[in-house]
């Protein structure tokens, strides 16, 4: 690495200048203390980010790097939460290694998804990453040993060091240090020669094969790794949930993770950032400023609350239509912005 | 964006003015779904909770002091509504929640014992009604598990050929709401001599033809099947089995039965059961004077059906409770669950069944009222009884 250029060097780096990372390493402070002063509702909203952050990033390494479109990542979710959960109430095992073995079960299970994407492109492959779905709930209905059914199951919460993390300030600092290590490794994935393959791929499918690159083995890989990913964010959200069901992960959460990434910024890490973060708070503050004006109007309850749908749905139609390179299109240019004075 | 930050910058400004007015209000957190999977019946049921409270409000209010019910729509989204419980109860500093469907209710029911307070369903799932496990949650009516065993007496009743058992056959959805009673059902009707033949499983998340499921139960030669899920899915249910010309006698729950069963079902609606806890709207009952006169004076253009009359007996019992828990001077989560369950026969003038909760035993009735459609009318049948067994406590 030391022998390689300046110009080169700089352009690899993890933060492209002394400011960003110092930026960086400021909020990452900020966000380590807020456990200590925000309310539970504050934290509940915080964890919850961050479990989209994870599985925004997981279906942004497969959809916005790799070129691949995919609706299952809410059966990828699924798969990590029962799959940790049954770990963890079968064998005794501490919860909190639940979570990495979940996500490799996942990996291994998104890889088997995978395999259609040899044939198939585009569309086709999004349509058998929906029946992908639609097989994973049936059996989380169905195959009541395992997920308990419609009934559901209760989660056992993770442990470290004898302290149990059941309630939000705990599970933030959980949630939280994985995010940074997901969020390190994802950065590090597309400087290393795997990413740059994934991103070849994208771009022009013919000439990375051209090129050398084996074609359905990255995509595959790229599968693996999005899934485990997804897994992860699934037994996190089993955690924080406490009971799931097989009601827990419809396709809405699907639709919205791919939502989060279009409208973060599709094949950016900071995207999914964004994207996560915008589709979790937008829904809370309308919800706050519905019950609020309905507090003074109780007579406009109903309305107000279908009023606020329909300011979601043209929010995100008002972004894709002014900004389709989404938020982190807009962070470059506020960056720019800055910097150039 | 700017209308909704100063939106939330006056909502601000007022929660900081609140804890001044805390001693002149009750502070009440309400999760409804009005745009989610079961907003159809959620809408009118907020609606009646909402026009209760401002009866109650402008007729005296709990002692004087009026109740603030906080609305939040959260859409039928588990974690939504598990978000908007921690802002009741860090921010809002509520003593009590009327909470809607399974989801919400299952999800909170360990959390609410731990911050002990009240929470009131819309589901009418029996597992909620044994303190033991269950000992801040309650709902007002017959449970399923009742009403079904109450159908259950209706059959014994009914069938009249002696050579042979009746025939009984379930028809519910793939889901917690579906299951709820089908255990408690098969048991009673062994018990009294009634044959279950044949559980028929209909899609949890929609269906368009059940003609597979009635095919099915006709062969089982059913003479009585009872249709455990909401008006709409039942209607399908309903036309289908009038296609196939089957002679079984359909049966609906509370949440089946509703006014909107005849709009949807059209003559296939006509002579069918259902089981009613709380009474159609315009019922000629002591109670509903005051709601048709809220209706006159409020919502004329409106039609209300019985989920709107649903709404205003919860809120009219909880009510009750907060009154009952501050003249004890026990304005606190466990002051109205122990008001609440002093309740004995509480009479809402014959909306619903008399409510009386012990702590041991959260079933406010194990009443309910036959209802059949005739001429595209629900018209009253019979009342019948469940046996209010101990052992059938949250069965």
């Amino acid at each position: 690495m030391n022998t390689l250029p300046p110009q080169i060097r700089a352009d690899m780096a993890l933060f492209k200048s002394t400011a960003e990372r110092w930026a960086s390493i400021a909020f990452l402070a900020c966000l380590l203390t807020m456990p200590l002063y925000a309310s539970s509702y504050l934290l509940d909203v915080v964890n919850r980010i961050g479990i989209f952050v994870i599985a925004a990033l997981g279906l942004n390494i497969l959809t916005g790097f790799t070129g691949l479109i995919s609706l299952g990542n809410a059966a990828f979710m699924a798969i990590g939460a029962f799959g940790a959960t049954w770990l963890a109430t079968r064998t005794g095992l501490n919860f909190i290694f639940c979570i990495p073995l979940a996500g490799l079960i996942t990996a291994g299970l998104g890889m088997v998804v995978g395999i259609p994407s040899l044939r198939l492109r585009g569309l086709y492959l999004a349509m058998a990453t929906l029946a992908a779905h639609f097989i994973v709930e049936f059996l989380t209905v169905h195959w009541e040993s395992v997920t308990g059914g419609v009934s559901g199951r209760s989660v056992p919460p993770p442990s470290l060091a004898g302290i149990t993390l059941d309630d939000d300030r705990t599970l933030f600092y959980l949630i939280y240090t994985l995010v940074v290590l997901l969020l390190l490794f994802a950065s590090n994935l597309f400087r290393s020669r795997v990413g740059r393959a994934f991103i070849a791929i994208r771009d022009q499918e013919m000439s990375a094969s051209v090129m050398g690159i084996n074609v359905f083995r990255y995509k595959l890989t790229s599968f693996g790794i999005s899934s485990f990913y997804a897994g992860v964010a699934g037994a996190l959200m089993a955690c924080q949930a406490k009971i799931i069901s097989s009601e827990t992960f419809p396709i809405s959460i699907a639709i919205d993770s791919l939502a989060m990434i279009i409208i973060g910024g599709l094949g950016s890490i900071i995207g999914s950032i964004f994207g996560a973060v915008f589709l979790t708070v937008l829904p809370e503050l309308l919800r706050g400023a519905t019950t609020a004006l309905s507090g003074s109007f109780p007579a406009l309850t109903g309305k107000l609350a279908a009023l606020k749908d329909l300011i979601f749905g043209m929010l995100i139609i008002c972004f894709l239509i002014f900004e389709p390179h989404g938020l982190a299109a807009i962070w470059k240019r506020i960056k720019r912005m800055l910097a150039g004075g | 964006m700017k209308i909704s930050r100063i939106m939330l910058t006056l909502s601000l400004l007022l929660s900081l003015a609140l804890p001044a007015m805390a001693a002149e209000t009750i502070k009440v957190g309400g999760l409804f779904d009005l745009t989610g999977a079961t907003a159809e019946v959620g809408k009118p049921f907020l609606e009646g909770v909402r026009d209760a409270v401002t009866y109650i409000n402008e007729n005296g209010g709990v002692n004087g002091k009026k109740i603030d019910l906080i609305t939040v729509d959260y859409g039928y989204k588990t974690p939504e509504a598990v978000a908007a419980y921690k802002k009741f109860v860090e921010q809002d500093k509520v003593i009590l929640i009327e909470g809607w469907g399974s989801g919400d209710t299952e999800a909170l029911k360990d959390q609410v014992i731990k911050d002990k307070i009240p929470y009131f369903s819309a589901g009418f799932t029996a597992h909620m009604n044994n303190p033991a496990k269950t000992p801040y949650n309650f709902f007002v009516g017959a449970s399923y598990s009742d009403q079904v065993r109450a159908f259950l007496q209706f059959v014994k009743k009914d069938f009249t050929d002696k050579s042979r058992k009746p025939r009984v056959a379930f028809i519910y959805p793939n889901n917690g709401f579906g299951k709820s009673p089908i255990e408690a059902g098969k048991l009673y009707a062994k018990e009294i001599d009634v044959d279950i033949v044949d559980d028929q499983v209909t899609p949890a998340t929609g269906f368009q033809d059940a003609t597979t499921q009635l095919l099915n139960m006709q062969k089982q030669g059913a003479d009585y099947a009872f249709i455990q899920n909401t008006v709409s899915w039942a209607s399908i249910i309903l036309k289908d089995a009038k296609k196939l010309g089957l002679k079984t006698k359909f049966f609906l729950n509370n949440y089946g039965m509703t006014e909107q069963l005849p709009a949807l079902a059209k003559e296939a609606a006509e002579g069918v059961y259902g089981m009613v806890t709380t009474v159609p709207y315009g019922s000629s009952v002591s109670g509903m004077k005051k709601i048709v006169d809220w209706h006159k004076k409020h919502h004329p253009g409106d039609n209300h059906n019985i989920l709107y009359v649903r709404g205003w007996t919860y809120a009219l019992t909880w009510a009750e409770g907060l009154k009952i828990a501050d003249r004890n001077k026990q304005l606190n989560g466990e002051g109205v669950k122990k008001a609440m369950e002093s309740l004995r026969n509480f009479d809402l003038g014959g909306l619903v069944q008399p409510v009386t909760y012990t702590s041991d035993d959260h079933r406010s009735s194990t009443k309910s009222a036959i209802y059949m459609i005739k001429g595209g009318k629900l018209t009253k049948v019979e009342e019948f009884e469940a046996p209010r067994k101990k052992e059938w406590l949250g069965l």
